[in-house]
Order: structure tokens, then sequence, then C-alpha cells
């Protein structure tokens, strides 16, 4: 609610300068489905503060992610990378510009329709595991399914459990796994409702270097193997390194991508953008 | 170290409001208590009418009994008079100036209509002799009375009255209404405001004969010799009236000798503050014990986390300690101011339903504030020291993996002590089943709080078994946010059970508080109507029904029978265990006579024919604790503080409608100070015009004004009447208690839904919109309330059994329904607001910011 208030009162400023693709022709604000693009974002601006204390988290920030990509999100600290996540994933609204995702523009969404899509379309990945503690591993992964009120298709979860690697821990509860098992669950739990995307934010942060590479092979295999786009905000070059592209922000706009990454040349670049 | 701590406190305010409010409520709570006691002992009004007077001897309101090598004293309930000769010893004593024997008795104006006249204020009058009139700062208008029908009026009361010195009025005192020459007017030109007895001087002789015996005097004042101070004087008269059954009382003191009402009050406040006292103090430790052990819980990650870098735990302790000390002094000092503020609301209420004077004072010394201040600091200390045992119990590593989930186990001590609890109040439960005496019913009605409290302390495990009970049906009727709810509460039953906890102690403590009085007092209704076999009964507005009533009334037509009944507080002692248990009764005085025709004890043993100067009536209640049956004897202490030992003549049933001790009408007017009935049984004449025998009763108002008839049935109503205030007065200064424990439901619930905040937020993040998660809240409070509910219901139903049996000789308890559905739903209303009002504040929050709080 306090989201779209904010987005209004912006909307209304005065100094606020036209943008390229404002003139191109949107019917009623719901944009034309671009079967190639899952999650797109136009234009997209977001402040916090007001007057001389502002901040521009995300400054005219325009990006596109293809069905079936996984994108990494790279950036010294304050470039605008959460901000960002929260933007395209509808946990937050930006003061001007549009997030399509899935065909959807977001700021036409209500806040319980905004739930709606993001339990129906969206997966969440957080660094730290956030799982129910109440719940065994099998609740937590059927959570979303379950708060949408769909049944679970079973094959797709012995399919997804057995691809997590967690068939023998399903009665468990997360207090009971190891972080990488945790993290393992949380991915699981994010596929759960099939997702177009899946939105991850450091997910390797609090695990070993080790544990970390298992999750970051994991979230490749999702993609590679069966298609689900991924979206992974993240600080390390090595975790940069398994995604087929990486994006760099900095000062909340979009500075340049790299395809192909590897561990060295996202460091060397993240170097030339002057902090990390 | 300090300084860590302080830092700690004003860090995480947040973290200690739920500490600070448990204590800041105890402080208020024992505060108020403490008052209450203080004013028992204090004076509560000023002296007026003897403020001239500065030594004044009243009777001793007290009497000790002796035996073997110990003794035991208790405070008499009524007034006690003066032996008549010991006003001349005074006057004999050396520095005595004067000595006045005052004599003081019921006496009221009757207005043209055959109304009663009230002084200022509606206060009562009071009839005195002309001789006390130099004891107080009066100053006389018109002449002194001289014959046997002159007075003179106090102002306030000739004001009212509409008369002036020389008009004539009817008074109505001890005996019939009679017309008075009014020949002057004395004006009270002292403190205290308002007078609150307003004196109808009668010339002496008149007041002897009104204030019906010549052994006795009310009290005497004294008047010193020039050059004589008070301390001097007091000292004296002390020395030459000892070895006598007498008080010699000086300053403030002096205005228990003239107001016995407010000695009477004071009395009622010191049992009050005593029978809940103890009550008060435990409830406060288990509320301020469970909730800083609920704070030290929530904090459990950040302790587990200095443990690991390295304190040890000695420092844990030492930090724990320190901050609840800091948080429990602040709170304790905060809550003193308040809590005189709650014992003066306690005092108007008490006022309004008569168990104090309305003009009565509480004393507002510091001593309750620092008992209140010492008593918080302790109690906290205590459950500190508990709380931190256990933290430093786990091994730090342990403590850190197990701080994110909940440790199922209590720990043992905890259990063992919370057993043995539970059998020791059911034991004190059940002793009635094998005692008639009326030990064993308070011993069950102790057994049911602690039982409760027991109950309190197994918390955990008691709602870990009903989750998993109710997990079934819950599922089943709310689907899948049932399941969440169901998995959340079985998940964190030590979360839940420390929010249950203090909803079972205030339906629990409710239910046995309440529903002991309500019992005694439906057994007590249901005696008195099945009692009273009378077809009438007298009572009055004034201080009650003249000796020659229930003669003259008698002598009415289409009056077959009457008698007069009165009723005192009497005492009665046995010898326990080699020293002296004392025991207090309501006990009633009849005028021997025809009773059968007027009432039905419901006698089993012996017959009430034999009752007279020295024999007693007993209830079986009274006589299955004093041991005696007829023909035994049993030693009572009469209102005077005499003993006497009277044979048993009689056992009954219905003690508890008509008293547990039966006298002779002789019995109690020679040792009480009551010279009139509370009311006259009335027995019409077998086929008598009914209309006419009302009419010839009412008819009685012109000689004793204020009288009121009411029919059989309207007796009961009039005895439901005072046991209702009784009950009320009971409950009143319960209600601060529920009080604080409505804070403290209010205050866990709140906080353990406040700590659930990431918990909502994640929930949100994986796509339940906010109206779902109210609804899992829902469903849990639901489960929360219904296990409550039935736990606190069950517990006390044993005890209220019990006692029920022991008081009423039945079973089942008087429960009045809407009573109890209000306890409940008071209760359900308070924990569904702790609950779902922080819910839906926790909700407005942003789920992304949200989740970034700390766990």
């Amino acid at each position: 609610m306090g989201g779209r208030e904010r987005g209004m009162r912006t909307e209304g400023l005065p100094d606020a300068p036209a943008r390229e693709d404002a003139a191109q022709p949107r019917p009623d604000g719901v944009a034309a489905p671009d079967p190639r693009w899952v999650v797109r974002l136009d234009g997209v601006r977001k402040t916090y503060g007001r007057g001389a204390g502002a901040v521009h988290a995300l400054r005219d920030l325009s990006l596109a992610f293809a069905r079936g990509s996984f994108t990494a999100v790279m950036g010294p600290s304050g470039s605008g990378k959460s901000t960002f996540l929260h933007c395209a994933a509808g946990l937050d609204r930006p003061d001007a510009g549009s997030v399509v995702l899935g065909g959807t523009d977001l700021s036409t969404l209500g806040e319980v329709e905004l739930t709606m899509m993001r339990r129906e379309r969206v997966g969440f990945v957080f660094q730290a595991y956030n799982l129910m503690s109440a719940l065994t591993v099998a609740d937590n992964i059927t959570l979303p399914l379950m708060l949408a009120g769909r049944r679970p298709d079973h094959q797709w979860m012995h399919q997804l459990v057995t691809r997590v690697g967690l068939a023998d821990r399903m009665n468990h509860r997360p207090a009971e796994l190891s972080g990488g098992q945790q993290q393992r669950v949380a991915i699981a739990r994010a596929l759960a409702a099939r997702p177009e995307v899946v939105f991850a934010d450091e997910p390797t942060g609090a695990l070993d270097t080790r544990t970390a590479q298992q999750v970051l092979r994991l979230l490749r295999e999702v993609v590679d193997d069966l298609g689900q786009t991924v979206v992974m905000v993240t600080h390390d070059p090595v975790a940069a390194s398994y995604a087929h592209r990486v994006v760099f922000l900095r000062d909340g706009s979009h500075a340049e991508e790299m395809t192909r990454p590897t561990p060295e040349r996202v460091a060397e670049r993240m170097t030339g953008l002057g902090e990390w | 170290m300090f300084r860590l701590v302080v830092q700690t406190v004003k860090e995480r305010r947040a973290g200690f409001v739920g500490a600070f409010v448990a204590l800041f409520g105890a402080s208020v709570l024992i505060t108020a208590f403490g008052v209450i006691l203080q004013s028992g002992i204090g004076s509560g009004v000023p002296v007026q009418r003897y403020a001239g007077a500065p030594v004044v001897v009243g009777g001793e309101r007290s009497f000790t009994v002796h035996e073997g090598k110990k003794s035991k004293t208790k405070a008499l309930t009524d007034a006690v008079g003066v032996p008549a000769d010991l006003v001349g010893t005074v006057a004999r004593t050396e520095g005595v100036g004067r000595a006045v024997g005052v004599l003081d008795f019921p006496a009221q104006l009757v207005d043209g209509k055959g109304e009663l006249v009230r002084g200022a204020g509606d206060r009562r009058s009071i009839g005195t002799n002309w001789g006390g009139v130099g004891l107080g700062p009066f100053e006389r208008s018109g002449q002194e009375p001289r014959r046997a029908g002159e007075v003179v009026l106090e102002k306030s009361v000739a004001d009212r009255a509409g008369v002036k010195a020389g008009d004539s009025v009817r008074i109505a005192s001890t005996r019939a209404a009679s017309p008075y020459k009014v020949v002057g007017i004395v004006t009270y030109t002292g403190g205290g405001g308002a007078l609150r007895t307003p004196p109808v001087f009668f010339t002496d002789d008149e007041a002897r004969l009104l204030f019906g015996r010549t052994d006795q005097v009310s009290a005497i004042g004294v008047l010193a010799a020039k050059g004589t101070d008070t301390g001097r004087l007091a000292d004296r008269v002390g020395a030459a009236l000892k070895g006598t059954r007498t008080d010699v009382r000086t300053g403030d003191g002096r205005s228990s000798v003239e107001n016995p009402d407010v000695a009477t009050a004071r009395g009622s406040l010191r049992e009050l503050a005593g029978a809940l006292g103890g009550i008060v103090i435990l409830i406060t430790m288990v509320v301020v014990g469970s909730t800083l052990a609920l704070g030290v819980h929530q904090r459990r990650r950040e302790l587990a986390l200095l443990r690991v870098v390295g304190a040890t735990p000695k420092q844990i302790h030492k930090m724990i300690s320190g901050e609840t000390l800091v948080v429990s002094l602040v709170a304790s000092v905060l809550g003193c101011i308040p809590g005189a503020a709650a014992a003066e609301v306690l005092r108007g209420a008490l006022s309004v339903i008569g168990v104090v004077p309305e003009d009565f004072e509480f004393s507002y010394g510091p001593l309750p504030m620092v008992a209140a201040v010492v008593i918080g600091v302790i109690a906290a200390q205590v459950a500190a020291f508990a709380v931190a045992r256990r933290v430093v119990s786990v091994r730090p590593v342990e403590a850190l993996s197990a701080a994110r989930t909940e440790q199922p186990g209590l720990g043992r001590a905890r259990v063992l002590f919370g057993v043995l609890l539970f059998v020791l109040g059911l034991g004190a439960a059940l002793l009635p089943l094998f005692f008639g005496s009326v030990f064993a019913a308070a011993g069950a009605a102790s057994g049911g709080l602690v039982m409760v409290i027991a109950i309190l302390m197994l918390a955990p495990p008691v709602v870990a078994r009903a989750t998993r009970l109710l997990a079934a049906p819950f599922q089943w009727w709310f689907g899948r946010l049932g399941r969440l709810a169901v998995a959340n509460t079985r998940a964190n039953a030590r979360r839940l059970a420390a929010g249950i906890g203090p909803l079972i102690l205030a339906i629990g403590f409710a239910s046995v508080q309440l529903f002991i009085p309500t019992t005694t007092a439906g057994a007590a209704e249901e005696q008195a109507r099945a009692g009273v076999v009378a077809d009438y009964t007298v009572t009055s507005e004034a201080d009650g029904l003249p000796v020659d009533a229930p003669r003259f009334i008698e002598g009415l037509d289409g009056v077959e029978s009457a008698t007069g009944t009165v009723r005192i507080d009497l005492f009665a002692s046995i010898r326990m265990l080699d020293s002296p248990e004392i025991f207090k009764y309501q006990a009633q005085g009849l005028t021997p006579g025809r009773l059968d025709r007027l009432v039905d004890l419901d006698v089993t043993e012996g017959g009430l024919d034999g009752l007279s100067a020295d024999t007693v009536a007993l209830s079986s209640a009274a006589a299955g604790t004093l041991g005696a049956g007829v023909g035994d004897t049993v030693r009572l202490h009469l209102p005077d503080g005499q003993t006497m030992e009277p044979r048993v003549v009689a056992v009954y049933r219905r003690g508890l409608g008509f008293g547990d001790v039966t006298l002779s009408y002789q019995t109690v007017l020679q040792h009480s100070s009551r010279r009139m009935y509370d009311s006259v049984l009335v027995r019409a004449e077998e086929g008598a015009d009914r209309q006419r025998v009302i009419d010839e009763l009412t008819g009685l108002n012109d000689r004793y004004p204020g009288v009121l008839v009411r029919d059989k049935g309207g007796l009961s109503a009039a005895q439901q009447r005072t046991a209702t205030v009784g009950l009320v007065g009971n409950a009143l200064p319960l209600v601060l208690v529920f009080g604080y424990i409505a804070v403290a439901v209010a205050n866990t619930l709140v906080m353990t839904t406040l700590s659930r905040t990431r918990e909502f937020a994640l929930l949100r993040l994986v796509g339940a919109t906010p109206d779902q998660v109210m609804r899992m809240m829902r469903t849990e409070t639901l489960m929360v309330i219904l296990i409550a509910v039935v736990v606190g219901s069950a517990v006390p139903v044993l005890p209220l059994m019990t006692v029920s049996l022991g008081l009423t000789g039945s079973l089942v308890p008087h429960i009045p329904p809407l009573l109890y559905l209000a306890i409940v739903a008071a209760t359900s209303a308070l924990a569904a607001a702790a609950v779902l009002v922080p819910t839906r504040l926790a909700l407005r929050a942003r789920p992304v910011e949200a989740i970034g709080l700390r766990e």
C-alpha cells in the first residue's frame, strides 16, 4: 500500500524527465507479451528519502532477462543490486518506469494481486535460508503451493527433491540440516510452484566454498536441464561465473555486461568498476 | 560489566519492555495491598466528638486464649464497652481533672412523615449523655437538658430536621419512638469536616435508660488537671487500669473508640490484606518469573553468542542479574505511585458497598512502597538466577545451534517441582473427603490455587500434549492454514506455553476465587429459604428494632408468635497440638420461645428448646471443627472479649443460612454492644386475614420509625442482598489481581507475537497474503484459547467440588453460568486482542524489510 502511494507521489514531481520509451504507445499500461523476455525493466527509477538526503538507488535502469537464462547481477555495494531485485520481483514498487514479469505490468497490480503473482510466478532464494523452523523439509518445499491452495504435483516433487538431493531428508526439521542442505531446500521451495523466474539474493553468502559450489551447480542445472530462468544477485565473482551472463550495475544504472564469464574476468571488471 | 549491562538495557529497550511491564504491575499490586494492610493498622478517620479529651479509655478490642505455655490473640470485630465502675477509678487517678463515662446508643430524629432524619452528608446521628459534651469542641447555645424529656441537638441534625430550640421532636432510639423537647443546640467547631456521628444529647439518667445497662459505659473520656501533659496522664491512667480489659488511647488512636465502625472496617482491611497478601506475592512471583524467562528465551541466540566469544557462566549470571536489577528497580519505583492510586480507587469501591465507611481514609506512608520495591527486586533476582542457570547449563556451541529451534525438554528440576506441587495441591484438595472441619475446606481451596500454579509450571508438556490432541480436528476443520497453525503450535510448544500459562492462571484463579464464595452464598441462600418458616420478617432502616418489639408484635391482632434475631461475630477456640486455635463464626441470637414455628434450622441432634443463657446450638460444620456434640461444652469468646463455656443442646444443618452458632438473645445482649434486634420473625395465626396482619405490621412505623415488612420470600431476598454485598466485597480487591493477571496475559502474548515478525515476513515472501497470515494466527489463537479454557476450567473442578462438600455438604458447587461465561469471554477476548493486534501491526512492515530483522 505504501509503495503505490510513494510511486504516485514521485510521478507527480515536476522535474521527472521524459523517458525514451515513454513515447512508445502502450495500451492501458499492459505491455505486449514478448515471449523472449520473462522479466523486463524499462527506465526504472527508485529514490529513497527526499531533498538533499535523497538516495537514488536506481536511475533509469532498463534490463531484460530471457527465458531459460541464468543471469548474475553484480556491482559494488550501493550500486542498487538489492533495490533492483526487489523491484524486479514485485517486492517493492519503482517510482518510475515499468517492470513486466511474464507479460504482466506489475504497476497495474494491487498488493494482494502482487502477492498472488509472486506465489504463482516467482521463486525466491535468500542468503539466510529463511525456512520455517516449525515445518518439515517437505512442508517447507510445498509451502508456496499450500498457500496458493494448489495440490503438489507428485512427479514434479519427486523430481525436484531427487535433484536437490534431499529425498531422504523430507521429514527432518530445518534445524537438523547443514547450511548447504537448508539452502537446497530453499531452492526446491523456490522451484516448487514452477515459477517463471527464480530470484536469488546472495544465495551462497553464508556457505563455505565447497557447499557454495554445489548450490551454484544446482542452480545452473535447473536452468540448463529444466529450462528455468534464474536471476542471481551476488558480489562473488566465482558465483557469478556460473551464470550465462553477468550484468554489472553502477550507481543504480546498467554499466556493462559480459557473457561466458570466468571468475578472473569478472573480478577484473569489478576492480574496473572501482570498488567491491 | 555494569556499563555493558546498562548499555544493553538501553540499546535493547524493546526486549525488556515485557519484564518491565510485569514488574511494574507487580509493584502497583503490592503497593496497593500494602496500603490496604497499612490502613488496617492506621487510624482512618479523625477524632471529633472526643477531640477535647486528651486521653480516652475504651474496651480492649482483642482477646487472648492461653493453652499451656502458648497463647493466641485475636482482634474483636465489634465495639467493646468499659465497666462503669472504672469511671470512678480513673477519676481518682492523679493528674485527672475529670473522667466522663460516655454512653453511646442509636438515636435518630423522626420527621413529620415518620421518616428518619440524617445529619450532614447523610450521617446517622447517635444518642449520648449530656456529660460527654465537655469532651468535644462544641459551641453551646440555649440550655442543657435537665428533665428526661429534654434533648440538645447538634446543629447539622437540627438543620436537617428543620427544628430549633424550643421545638418538639420525635426521636427513635432503643425504645419506641417518643417526643422530646429541644432545649438547646450545640455546634461542632472542631476539624475533620462534618461530624461523622452528630450527637443527640439526653440527660445522663435518660441516656442510661436508653443505653440499656448500668454496669457499662461506651468509653471514658479523661480531661487532664491543669499542668499534666498527655503522655504522663495516659501512663497514670494506664497504671490505674492495669489488669482490666481496657485500652488507653491518645492522639489519633482515640478515633477508634469514638468510631467503632472504623475499627471494624480496619479489621476487615487487615483480614482482606492477610487473606490476599500471600496470593498476591505468589502470583507476582510466578508472572515475573515466567516473563523474565520468556524474555531471555527470546534472546538466547545473543546469549549463546556471548558464551561462544568467551563469557563465563559467572559473567552470564552477572549480566542477567544486572539487567534484571536495573529493570526491576526502575519498574518497581515507577509502579509505586499508580499503586497508591489503585488503592484509592479500591477504597472508593469498598466504601460504595459499605465495607469501609465512606469517609475512611487510607494511610499512604512510604512503607508499602518500600515493600513493593524490595519484593519486586527480590522476586526478579530469584527469577533471573533460575533463568541464567538454565542458560549456562547448555554448552555454548550446542546453545548456538539449539538457539534457532525450540528445546522441547523442560528442566528436570522444574518438572519435578511442578509435579510435586500438583500432587501436594491435589492432596490438599482431597482433604474435605476425610475431614469435616473448616480447615479441610480452606486447605482444599488453597490446594486448588496450588494446582493451578503447578499446571503453570508444567505448561510446556501439557500444552504439547494438548496440541497433539487438537492437531487432527484443527487440520480437518481449518484446512491448509490449520495445518500451518498446528505445525507452528506443535513446533513451538514452549513459546505457546508461555502465552497459555497466564491464560490458564487467569481462568483457574478466577474460578477458585469466585466460585467458592458463590457456592457458599448459594448454599446460604438455599438454606435461608428453606429454613425460614415464619410468614413475615420485620426489619428497620434505623439501627435495629427495640428489644420490646417481639413482645409488642406478638400482641398484634392475627399474630401467633414472633422472635427477634440478631447477628454477631464471635469466636470459638480449641486446643490443637498443645496450642490454641481460634475460629471466627457468624452467630445468631434468638429469643427463646416457639422457635419451631418460625425457623427450621434442620436440627439433627438435640433440640432448640433447651436454648438458654448458658447453652448453645451449633451447626454441624462448627460441631465438626470444634469436635463437640450434644452434651459437650465448647469454649466461646463473645464480642466483648468474655469467655463462656456453654453446653451444646442442639446440632443443626443450616449453618450457612443462619450462622454457625445459635445463642439465646440474652447472652448476646449481655456480651455485645448490641441493644437492638436486626429483625423480628413473625408467624400469623392460622386463618388470620393476611392483609390485616400486613397492615398491622406496617402500622408499626409509628412506634418504630423506619420499619420494613417483608413476606417470607422477602427475607431471603434481603439476605441475598447482604450476601451479594459480601460477595462483591470479597471480589472487589480481587479485581486488582485479575487486572494484573490480564496485564500478564496481554504482555506475554504480545511479546511472543511480536517476536514472530520475521516469520510473518517469510510467509509473505513465499506467497502468503496478509489475510492468510491473519487467518493462520486466528486459528492459532483459537487453539490457544481452547487449551487455556479447557485446562483452566478443568483444574479447579475437583477442589471446587471438595470445598463445596466441606462447606455445604454437597459435591456440586454453585457456579453462576453467566459469571463463568464472563470469565471465559473476557479472557478469550483479551487473548485474541493481544495476539491479533500485534500481528496486524507486524504485517504493516514491508516483508523485505522485516525479514532483514534480527532473529
